[in-house]
């Protein structure tokens, strides 16, 4: 009885010091948002024909603290209206087996401090852009609205395909332009808990 | 008694560091994007292992896409051995023309017409099973065709006192058709036809014919690829037929897929390559031919 008197106290001790550390944990977690559903287009008009595209599976994480932004599209989730040429997309151009996704990691500029206040921001992104293999940097601008504590974002850039690696050859050139078009919008972020 | 209460507390203490520890790497972790990672596999269709719904006499693993229409002109020309004279085959030409519409990604039906014994065809194409990978993995497509044949040409027995009605001019084909694209360039199937003709010409000749098929591709650049073709038939056939098989390369041009090959065989049906090749490809009895295939998108 003698001897555990101590021992308890100092387990209590210890067992306060877990409490805290967990509880400094969770709050130590950053603010960030995220959608999952972002919907992504790519248009590339030509003087044969346009290609047009587009994806809804956009994933994108915000974190509200640092400004940092990540988000991701998987390069098979584009449907197009032409099934061949979903499949010349897939197979000739972007290569979506050996390359299966487009990620872009970088910073948000004049970004807003508060995502529940309402209130329109206009923005800069800027970061790198992975794709074919391919990492350059890109800056592009993005308006984010937020409505009754809901954020949304739409943001339009423009991409050059032999940037990235991908090639046109020389009988497709009256068929695919080098510019494509890039729309990426998301309806409403989530927390991220 | 009371050391086992101070393990136990030690034990307790232990697994609470170590989630204390877990979640501090979680809040540490370096991509953002890893926090709603998706960690199941989804489940990934395998579609491309050849550039078009024909190896080059038989049917590949691949289907028409749901509302397209394939407008497909094959030619198979003389015999290469004839030389200059002839343009090395090229002067006497026998063709088909045919339609191949997709009714679902999985359902192909098609005609066509040749002009060698004015024959009509008809067939239905079912994919079962697609290769997939990811979350459902499935090794290999899996695809059922059945199709009729009819020569519309005048034709008498061999003794020369029967004229053969239509019923006798018609035949069937049944085949399954395995296939497997092992990577981006290589693609294997196995085919085994089952044919039947309602009439043939000598006693000791089947009316039913079973053969097996087996294609391959190989992919050397993004549009360009090597392609065979072979096909063993088991059961009696005329003396002076043989196995056809076929060597020949894709070219692929965006809505376009030229399909030039050398082979033994004239016929582009089941019946006519399977029963009417009567060259040898080894001893140098080739021709020349292509099919040519032009993709028609009927959506909206």
């Amino acid at each position: 009885m003698l001897v555990d008197l101590p021992a308890t106290k100092f387990y209590k001790m210890k067992r306060l010091f877990v409490l805290l550390l967990l509880l400094s944990n969770t709050v130590a977690h950053a603010q960030r948002y995220y959608t999952k559903t972002a919907k992504v287009t790519f248009f590339s008009a030509s003087t044969l024909e346009n290609i047009e595209a587009v994806n809804y599976q956009g994933v994108c994480v915000i974190d509200a603290t640092t400004q940092a932004i990540e988000c991701l599209v998987l390069m098979k989730g584009f449907e197009f209206k032409k099934a061949l040429m979903q499949e010349h997309f897939n197979e000739d151009y972007v290569e979506s087996s050996k390359y299966p996704k487009a990620e872009f990691k970088g910073s948000l500029k004049n970004a807003p401090k508060s995502w529940t206040t309402n209130g329109e921001y206009d923005v800069v992104a800027e970061g790198l852009l992975t794709m074919h293999g391919v990492s350059k940097k890109i800056s592009g601008t993005a308006h984010i609205s937020i409505k009754n504590g809901l954020a949304s974002a739409v943001s339009k850039f423009v991409l050059s395909l032999n940037e990235y690696n991908i090639k046109i050859p020389a009988a497709k050139k009256d068929n695919i332009n080098n510019a494509v078009q890039i729309s990426f919008v998301v309806n409403a972020f989530d927390v991220l808990k | 008694m009371d050391n086992k209460t101070i393990n136990n507390r030690s034990r307790l203490l232990f697994f609470a560091f170590i989630f204390c520890a877990i979640s501090i790497a979680k809040a540490q972790e370096t991509s953002l994007l890893d926090a709603v990672a998706d960690t199941t596999p989804k489940v990934e269709k395998i579609s491309g292992a050849f550039k078009s719904s024909r190896v080059i006499h038989a049917h590949s693993i691949e289907m028409v896409h749901k509302n397209n229409l394939d407008f497909r002109i094959l030619h198979r020309f003389g015999l290469v051995s004839d030389g200059i004279k002839e343009l090395f085959g090229l002067d006497q030409a026998s063709m088909r023309m045919g339609f191949d519409y997709g009714l679902s990604d999985d359902f192909t039906v098609g005609v066509g017409r040749s002009t060698f014994k004015k024959e009509y065809d008809a067939f239905l194409k079912y994919r079962i099973l697609q290769q997939s990978t990811g979350d459902k993995k499935i090794p290999v497509s899996l695809i059922i065709t059945g199709g009729a044949m009819i020569r519309s040409i005048d034709e008498i027995s061999a003794d020369g006192v029967y004229k053969l009605q239509a019923g006798d001019k018609t035949s069937y084909y049944f085949q399954t058709i395995v296939g497997r694209k092992f990577n981006d360039k290589f693609s294997l199937q196995f085919s085994p036809i089952y044919l039947h003709m309602n009439y043939v010409d000598a006693k000791n000749l089947d009316n039913d014919l079973f053969a097996v098929g087996g294609g391959a591709r190989y992919k050397l650049s993004k549009h360009f690829a090597l392609t065979m073709d072979y096909h063993h038939v088991f059961g009696s056939r005329p003396t002076g037929t043989y196995d056809p098989l076929a060597i020949g390369v894709d070219i692929e041009t965006g809505g376009h897929v030229f399909q030039l090959h050398f082979s033994n065989a004239a016929g582009m049906n089941e019946r006519a390559f399977l029963y009417e090749t009567t060259d040898q490809f080894f001893k140098g009895e080739i021709r020349f031919g292509f099919n040519l295939s032009r993709m028609f998108n009927l959506n909206k």
